[in-house]
């Protein structure tokens, strides 16, 4: 026997004791390993699991709602439904889409889109069936949900405007863009609307609410297994308006299809009970996915629809500036308001012959005949007279080239023209002659509806320098105003214009004598105004000047008109400019006195 | 070792006795892990017991069957068979090459008409069983080199290049390690040891160059996982962090959320120790891990007491079969080794592996009866 097998069992063990001894010290690695993830770093992984598994989703809280003065919804969020189906390895699809075609009834169309999509789907990713489903629908899926599996029905809040009418005040909402994304987690979120125009802009984070939270388990694939935690978001602040539904629709009936701008004021507080641009646009609109179609058809409107004339248009104010130019005369003790002047029907200024609308004259005129009359000769001269350094102050003060709640209504200034205005803008000095234009509200002079408003608030007041607000609360808070302050022009000269302006309206010679209020309690107050849009030339003069209805559309006049009620004691004031319209007392007076007569009824 | 096979025969049926004399302590262990197996594919299928617990307890029956069977059986006899159990195992591997069943871009599986099965598997047990034989009927295996090496090299190398070619490097491995240290306890000299480090040092590169593009990015993962973290270091990644949110005691039985969330692939076969240790905390895993190497080292302590050399050799071999087994998947799980593809035996779902192990553990108690039978060192 060789020395080998004699030994071998000798070398066996001891190389058995060897390897063993490596197996007990691999074990030990294993072990320490196993000490190291479970008990070292246990938290680290811990934290490491649970990211992986919980996720936190930002739930859309629902958009404030716009409301009106008394609480009628402007803009309200929706209740839209729609029909998903999340497709899963256990679920057979095409059973379950013919058990809901027994339910909704699908076109042969629909029927083939739904396969094709189904075959390219992917497992937990949904599929949608329906949109818009209507509550019937809703109700009948509701019952029938437990044979429909992998089917759900997604509810989402859709900003919904009540009315048309509001549109340039409310504004609208639309989808966020790439840069709002970036500013706000929010506003990423699908279906997140943000405000693009008026009060849904202006106080887009004050409506918008604050993100809810929803803790969530999610698989390897991101699907959610389960919901673990919801915390509800706060909802938006509901913001309530100054105006007046149910009068800011009747404005806008009653100006049909005119193009115009209507602003009507509560002149205690300025508060703007409404303010109407027609022609409106439908603000649902933007809320989908507009398209291409839709949307060149709104743009391009020659009629300019999206445009808020009430705030934002801005037309020589014609002779509603007869007001300014009087009440700068009597300030500066200029004239003596009983004291007549004739008018012939022209006024001689160097070689120049400028005309009154009459084209045989007023005859003799005191200020406020001149006034209730409009009479142009009695204001070129007193413009004249006034100079413009003493008109433009005064224009001030009542309101004009001054932009109101700019951020809201993004009201224009207008243009109030002075010498160093001219001589900036032309290069040129100023000259007399637009000195008597600018008397009768013509040549450079532009002042929009809310300006107009504001004037005539003014004066009505009794010099208060009120200025219009259109939020009244929001969240149930009262938004704090200004106190109106008294503006520097003397109770004398203000109750001599107002005397002017209850004439126009009721006395026999009055340019808005037909658009009168009866009722004693309501009399109305006001000033019509045309302004040219044209100029008319020597030749057509000579051949007799054409009548409004006889132009074209567009080279028609602008009709005017600013009034307030009752004139004892003044609540509201309005100002209509309707384009085109014709004459300030035949088209713009009595919608006017409507307005006032209904605002009287129902505020 | 010469026996007749009327003594077979006869040892067969007169031995029925031979039940009581079962080493009754490793039935006991196979029965906690595979019951650990039931619970924990019960829990990977979400609380099922379809589509593996069920056929898992099945399995676990019919081979416990299978290892009661080989035990009571003459060791005598399990001798006669090596050779052929080799050939057979050579056989079907080389059946693979050609006929084989592809899934998942390697064939490992052959279709006998009644089932599928996995050739490398066999292979493990039966290249055992032929190193045993070679080993205890050589005489001095330091009185020539061809005895040394040449034959034990064939035997070894020819399986491992079938399997290699499947591709299956992780099987291949257990072979080599297994087979190695079998011829390692055998006896050869250091001197021949030394040669053969120095030799598979020089080769590996060559060796790299025959590695399968997936096999040599599973070895740069391994080697950094967080080198792409969705790709391929993925798994690894969500398994550490099973384990590790783990802890001391574990999130409860049916409350993995790794594993229940699909962040674990094959959460029912090579990674099913991910979700039993995320269930159960370290004081389950260390439990597996006690039950594990009380496994092996039964199978030790059978071998150091054998007083035959064939099975002494044996059940070395079988020992270190099922060590390999349970240590390269748990290390692979844990990001200790690279993924190779490994199941936990008795745990995972699959019926190879099962067999296989219930294969070894019915020789080594085969063996550990004859032992008990005899006096001394009957043979040679």
């Amino acid at each position: 026997m060789s020395n080998f097998l004699r030994d071998r069992k000798k070398i066996f063990n001891r190389r058995l004791f060897l390897l063993g001894g490596i197996q007990f010290s691999a074990s030990l690695i294993l072990l320490e390993r196993l000490y190291k993830l479970q008990i070292k770093e246990s938290d680290r992984f811990t934290k490491l699991a649970e990211n992986n598994h919980i996720s936190t989703r930002l739930l859309l809280p629902p958009r404030g709602r716009i409301l009106d003065r008394s609480s009628n919804l402007l803009a309200i969020n929706k209740e839209k439904y729609r029909l998903v189906l999340i497709p899963e390895a256990n679920i057979n699809t095409m059973e379950t889409i013919s058990k809901l075609n027994k339910l909704l009834d699908f076109t042969d169309q629909d029927l083939t889109n739904l396969k094709l999509q189904i075959s390219q789907s992917i497992d937990g990713f949904p599929i949608n069936i329906k949109k818009r489903l209507v509550w019937k629908e809703v109700a009948k899926i509701s019952e029938n949900i437990p044979e429909l599996p992998g089917v759900f029905i997604e509810m989402a809040l859709v900003r919904h405007y009540i009315s048309n009418t509001t549109s340039h005040v409310i504004g609208y909402v639309s989808k966020p863009s790439i840069l709002d994304k970036k500013n706000s987690k929010l506003l990423s979120l699908p279906g997140s609307r943000v405000g693009k125009s008026g009060v849904e802009l202006v106080l887009d984070k004050v409506i918008r609410g604050k993100a809810g939270r929803k803790k969530v388990e999610v698989n390897a694939h991101g699907r959610i297994v389960k919901v673990l935690r919801r915390l509800d978001g706060l909802p938006g602040s509901d913001v309530h308006l100054t105006i007046s539904k149910p009068i800011q629709e009747y404005v806008h009936s009653r100006l049909g299809n005119e193009r115009a701008g209507v602003v009507l004021l509560r002149i205690a507080d300025g508060e703007i009970l409404a303010s109407v641009s027609t022609p409106s646009f439908n603000p649902n609109a933007f809320n989908t996915e507009l398209s291409k179609k839709n949307w060149s058809k709104i743009k391009n409107n020659s009629f300019k629809p999206l445009f808020n004339r009430a705030s934002m248009g801005l037309y020589p104010p014609g002779s509603v500036f007869k007001l300014v130019v009087a009440l700068a005369a009597l300030e500066n003790n200029i004239i003596d308001p009983y004291k007549e002047h004739y008018c012939s029907g022209g006024f001689e200024y160097g070689n120049q012959i400028f005309h009154c609308w009459r084209k045989n004259g007023h005859g003799s005129v005191n200020c406020m005949e001149a006034i209730s009359e409009s009479c142009d000769v009695y204001f070129y001269d007193l413009a004249l007279k006034v100079g413009i350094d003493n008109i433009i102050p005064i224009a001030r003060e009542l309101g004009l080239g001054y932009s109101y709640e700019k951020e809201i209504l993004q009201s224009a200034e207008g243009l109030l023209p002075d010498r160093n205005w001219k001589r900036k803008t032309f290069n040129q000095a100023w000259s007399k002659s637009e000195t008597i234009v600018a008397g009768i509200g013509q040549g450079y002079i532009l002042s929009s509806p809310l300006q107009l408003a504001v004037l005539i608030s003014r004066i009505a007041s009794g010099g208060n320098m009120i200025n219009p607000n259109i939020i009244k609360l929001i969240d149930g808070k009262k938004q704090v105003k200004p106190v109106a302050k008294k503006m520097n022009i003397s109770q004398k000269s203000l109750s001599i214009i107002k005397e002017g302006l209850f004439k126009v309206v009721n006395s026999r010679r009055g340019t808005a004598y037909g658009s009168r209020i009866t009722n004693k309690n309501n009399i109305m107050a006001g000033k019509t105004g045309t302004s040219q849009v044209r100029r008319i030339t020597m030749s057509e003069r000579e051949k007799g000047i054409l009548k409004n209805e006889e132009l074209p559309l567009e080279k028609r006049d602008h009709a005017l008109f600013v009034g307030y009620a009752p004139y004892n004691n003044p609540k509201y004031a309005v100002s209509v400019v309707i384009e085109h319209g014709g004459s300030g007392s035949k088209s713009a007076a009595p919608v006017a006195r409507d307005i006032l007569k209904k605002a009287n009824d129902l505020l | 070792m010469i026996v007749s096979n009327r003594e077979i025969f006869f040892g067969f049926f007169g031995k029925f006795i031979k039940l009581i004399s079962l080493n009754w302590f490793l039935l006991v262990l196979l029965f906690i892990l595979s019951s650990i197996g039931v619970l924990t594919l019960y829990s990977a299928s979400g609380g099922n017991m379809e589509p593996w617990a069920k056929n898992h307890i099945i399995r676990f029956l019919l081979s416990l069957s299978l290892a009661i069977f080989i035990g009571i059986i003459n060791i005598k006899f399990w001798f006669k068979l090596s050779y052929f159990a080799y050939f057979i195992g050579l056989l079907l591997l080389i059946l693979v090459e050609f006929i084989g069943l592809e899934f998942g871009g390697a064939k490992r599986w052959v279709d006998i008409k009644f089932f599928y099965i996995q050739p490398s598997e066999i292979m493990k047990i039966s290249v055992i069983l032929a190193l045993a034989r070679y080993f205890s009927e050589c005489g001095d295996i330091r009185s020539n080199w061809i005895k040394t090496i040449f034959f034990p090299a064939i035997l070894i190398i020819t399986p491992i290049l079938l399997v290699l070619s499947q591709p299956d490097l992780g099987t291949a491995l257990l072979l080599l390690f297994s087979s190695l240290s079998v011829i390692y306890v055998a006896g050869i000299s250091y001197w021949v040891i030394s040669c053969g480090v120095f030799i598979s040092v020089i080769s590996l590169p060559f060796a790299w160059s025959f590695l399968h593009d997936y096999q040599r990015e599973r070895i740069y993962t391994f080697l950094s996982p967080e080198r792409d973290p969705l790709g391929s270091g993925y798994h690894i990644i969500q398994s550490k962090i099973a384990i590790g949110s783990g802890s001391f005691w574990g999130k409860g039985w049916l409350q993995g959320s790794q594993s229940h969330l699909d962040f674990i692939p094959e959460i029912h076969t090579d990674f099913v120790f991910s979700i039993f240790s995320e269930e159960f905390g370290f004081f389950g895993s260390l439990l597996i891990l006690i039950l594990y190497s009380s496994l092996t080292f039964v199978g030790l302590f059978i071998s150091y007491n054998s007083k035959d050399y064939f099975t002494r050799l044996l059940t070395f071999g079988l020992s270190i079969t099922i060590f390999l087994y349970f240590f390269s998947n748990i290390a692979m799980v844990m990001g200790i080794i690279p993924v190779v593809g490994v199941p936990l035996p008795l745990i995972s779902y699959g019926g190879s592996a099962m067999i296989t192990i219930m294969t070894a553990i019915g020789l080594i108690m085969s063996s550990n009866i004859y032992n008990k039978s005899i006096k001394e060192q009957a043979i040679f």
